[in-house]
């Protein structure tokens, strides 16, 4: 019986790393995992074909342009490519047993780079040449042989689109990990010429540096702590504290200056390649594909018919999420509304009903409710990133989104936002700054979702008359738009705030490849759209689920004094007393649970916004989800079905009084309900997706807290200043 | 920008480690005194030479490592609608960068279109 194997691919973004991935994998889809906070690494069984009875992993790297560790994706790469100490692994770093470098054949003069710095790494590798159609169409003339012998390890040609060369590949990198692996004569020449600091006279600042590092850290580690040192971003890498420390005792001036001259050291050897291939003419000129590309773009980023294509294409996206996802999600809701039906009959009506059918049913009711948006966004996302468009959407919103300090990448998760948080929220994986992600994930929830509009709509219909006008507006149409502004200037300014204070970072510097446009590969982006909805299932779903179980309870118990089914069903019960409710006003079972006393406790802080209990019960409702405090209010008058029809409620609300005779709700409590409503965080599926995303719960609490709180101050100013402006 | 000259002065030293990169730029600085131009002002079209990538900090490494290393051709392909980021080529690729990155590469124009 042979050891199972563990394959790590990496590669250059675009190179079609991904495709070669699913071909190895035949993308059996039970595996899917997602590693890091912000990079995602997917790892999957070779094919069987392929693996021959042997038990191999290939493990998908972050697609990088370089590994020193700038960043999170590059370092994520390098962590990959030297082993990362995993719970898995019983804490020991194991590195992959081989390596298989994906390059772009009709690029080579930008590929080489990272497959120098992977051959320093000296782990056992195979090239694979992708693409090698396009470069062959191109006229582009690769002596395989040649470059394989000036590398010193096998290069396998491949179209990774149409499967071509796979099975070489795994061939050439099985007997390599097999083998006892040495580096060959060359190999070992390119590595001394990198690696070893050339006697001097006057040793340059990369032999100085190195000869600091001294022998305790292992040449090849001292790259990667070298560039980490330059780059201040040390925390990133899995250093030992020896490292660590032999690291941080160089002069940062000093590492910066060595890092420099390996690079500048690399590309000498590149162009030393590239020379030796007879490819330095095509080095200078621009790479085949991108003439087409050049040609395509004088459209989709003209200053004008450029902006006019994207506001389209941005249009089509937000659409999609917003108004195709509907029927889905209603049929989605209607099952689950069937289903909760069927099993009402099969068991009866009775506390263990209400359990699994408002408890159990509802929570995977309300995950699977984002499904249709969340496989939407990701399915349009999939399709422009592969196309290459979504580089060239971030290099035309680059310059408004670099106001706010932000990279061009943080526009479409943020525009998705108008329609729903929790897509939003996955979708700032494109981003690849930890930080410049938190404050985008932060933002997003200013964003006036979808699910708020029904809220907006009841109090604007209940308490605004609908036939005010001002100029050719309506009234309440102008307090919608006012909403939407106010959420929109709102997440701006917060995200300025937060990239200067407790998120302080630099404007992230743009350094974005425009690569060549390609026809995108549907199964490909639709194996990712199922990956990360799973994923969303799987691990925010969970948290939703055991929410809405503890907000049913919340809601439900204790029940009414009386039978609980007759008080549901037909309430009757008065409530003596007119501290809380009207003379003769009924009193639904809501009111006797917890969530209704938490709701009445809570009147003394709701009178400051001009509330009353009954909208702080709605409130915890609508924790749920937004759109659940219109059902909820509903419920609280004793008006079922609310959320389907609101005009009962809109009535009820619009003659409410209080004991005095006054109105109950009035026009400025429902703007400073509003403004609450726009600011508070009342989403436990955004808390659950952001715990997902961080990794912690330390972001989604202060998220919620800091919103929570903002919005209780923002709408009690509203209210009282509105009265002190003289409105009642 | 005398910290600059004083890098662009060290890879001279470093010469015996990388020979080709800094032929270029010795052979233009011994026969004319070569004028660096910050890349984001060059015109559209125009090939051009790196000579080095000004500062200390990541930034510097990250440009360098995009391929912005001396020797270099690299050409402005055109400015996004609102004036800002530029696309340039490098190394047979499009890159996209900010004016105030771009502005960091001092570039000469390649003698022929001098």
């Amino acid at each position: 019986m042979s050891a199972s194997l563990r394959i790590a691919l990496a590669g250059n973004p675009n190179v079609g790393k991904t495709s070669l991935f699913n071909v190895l994998t035949g993308a059996r889809l039970q595996v899917g995992n997602y590693a890091g906070v912000t990079v995602e690494i997917r790892e999957g069984d070779l094919r069987p074909d392929l693996a021959r009875g042997r038990r191999i992993a290939v493990v998908d790297l972050p697609g990088t342009y370089s590994l020193t560790p700038i960043a999170e994706d590059e370092a994520a790469a390098l962590r990959g490519l030297q082993g990362e100490a995993t719970e898995a692994a019983g804490g020991k770093r194991r590195p992959p047993d081989v390596v298989i470098l994906v390059v772009d054949a009709a690029n080579l003069a930008r590929n080489l780079y990272l497959a120098i710095q992977v051959v320093e790494l000296g782990r056992p590798l195979v090239v694979a040449l992708n693409m090698i159609d396009v470069a062959t169409a191109a006229g582009i003339d690769i002596d395989v042989a040649a470059l394989s012998r000036e590398l010193g390890v096998p290069v396998i040609p491949t179209v990774a689109r149409r499967g071509e060369g796979a099975e070489a590949l795994i061939k050439a990198a099985v007997s390599i990990a097999d083998g006892e692996w040495a580096p060959s004569a060359t190999l070992a020449a390119l590595r001394g010429r990198l690696l070893v600091p050339v006697p001097e006279a006057e040793p340059g600042p990369s032999a100085r540096a190195l000869a600091l590092l001294g022998e305790a850290v292992d040449p090849v580690a001292a790259r990667g702590l070298l560039g980490a040192r330059a780059a201040g971003s040390l925390d990133l890498l899995a250093a030992t504290p020896e490292e660590r420390a032999a690291a941080e005792a160089i002069d940062e001036a000093l590492a910066l200056d060595a890092a420099a001259e390996l690079v500048i050291a690399r590309y000498h050897e590149v162009d030393r390649l590239i020379d030796g291939l007879g490819l330095r003419e095509r080095a200078a000129e621009r790479a085949p594909a991108m003439s087409r590309s050049e040609k395509i773009d004088r459209v989709l980023t003209h200053r004008v018919f450029g902006l006019v294509v994207f506001l389209g294409v941005m249009s089509l996206l937000f659409t999609s999420i917003f108004s195709w996802a509907e029927p889905v999600m209603g049929v989605i809701e209607g099952l689950i509304a069937w289903l909760s039906e069927q099993v009402t009959a099969l068991l009866g009506a009775g506390v263990f009903t209400d359990l699994v059918v408002d408890g159990v049913i509802a929570g995977v009711g309300n995950v699977l409710v984002f499904v249709p948006q969340i496989a939407l966004l990701f399915l349009f996302v999939g399709l422009l990133e592969d196309s290459g468009y979504m580089a060239r959407a971030a290099f035309l919103i680059d310059r408004l989104m670099a106001r706010v300090g932000l990279h061009g990448k943080a526009f479409v998760p943020l525009l998705s936002g108008y329609a729903c948080a929790i897509p939003a929220i996955l979708g700032t994986r494109t981003i690849s700054s930890f930080r410049d992600r938190l404050v985008t994930i932060l933002m997003i929830p200013y964003m006036s979702c979808s699910a708020r509009l029904p809220i907006y709509v009841l109090l604007i219909a209940a308490l605004f008359p609908s036939d005010e006008r001002l100029g050719p507006f309506t009234l309440g149409g102008l307090i919608l738009l006012a909403m939407y502004l106010l959420s929109t200037a709102s997440a701006i300014a917060v995200g300025a705030i937060y990239k200067r204070t407790i998120l302080r970072s630099p404007t992230p510097p743009l350094v974005l490849e425009l690569p060549p446009y390609r026809l995108p590969r549907l199964r490909n982006t639709l194996l990712a759209v199922y990956d990360r909805t799973m994923d969303f299932v799987r691990e925010a779903g969970t948290v939703i689920l055991a929410m809405t179980v503890v907000l049913w309870a919340l809601l439900s118990f204790p029940k009414p004094p009386e039978a609980p089914e007759a008080a549901a069903a037909a309430p009757v019960e008065v409530v003596a007393g007119a501290d809380d409710a009207a003379p003769g006003e009924v009193s639904p079972a809501i009111t006797h649970s917890i969530g209704g006393r938490v709701g009445k406790a809570l009147e003394p802080a709701l009178e400051p916004m001009g509330q009353d209990w009954r909208i702080g019960v709605a409130i915890l409702g609508s924790f749920a989800a937004r759109e659940v405090m219109v059902s909820t209010l509903g419920l609280v008058y004793g008006i079922e079905g609310a959320d389907d029809d609101d005009r009962p409620l809109r009535e009820v609300l619009r003659n409410a009084e209080n004991p005095d005779g006054s109105r109950r709700y009035t026009p400025l409590g429902a703007i400073a309900l509003m403004v609450f409503y726009v600011y508070a965080c009342l989403c436990m599926s955004t808390v659950a997706v952001v715990r997902r995303e961080t990794r912690s719960w330390r972001w989604p609490i202060f998220m919620f807290l800091s919103m929570t709180i903002f919005a209780y101050i923002a709408a009690v100013l509203v209210y009282q200043g509105g009265r002190l402006l003289g409105f009642a | 920008m005398p910290a600059a000259f004083g890098r662009h002065a060290a890879y001279h030293d470093a010469a015996p480690r990388i020979p080709a990169l800094t032929t270029v730029a010795a052979a233009t600085h011994s026969c004319a005194p070569v004028s660096p131009r910050p890349l984001a002002s060059l015109e559209i079209g125009v090939d051009a030479r790196v000579l080095d990538v000004a500062g200390a900090d990541s930034l510097r490494l990250r440009l360098l490592e995009m391929g912005f290393v001396p020797g270099t051709v690299v050409r402005v392909i055109k400015r996004a609608p609102f004036g800002d980021p530029l696309e340039l080529q490098v190394r047979g690729g499009h890159i996209s960068l900010r004016a105030a990155e771009a502005s960091r590469v001092e570039v000469e124009v390649a003698e022929a279109q001098r």
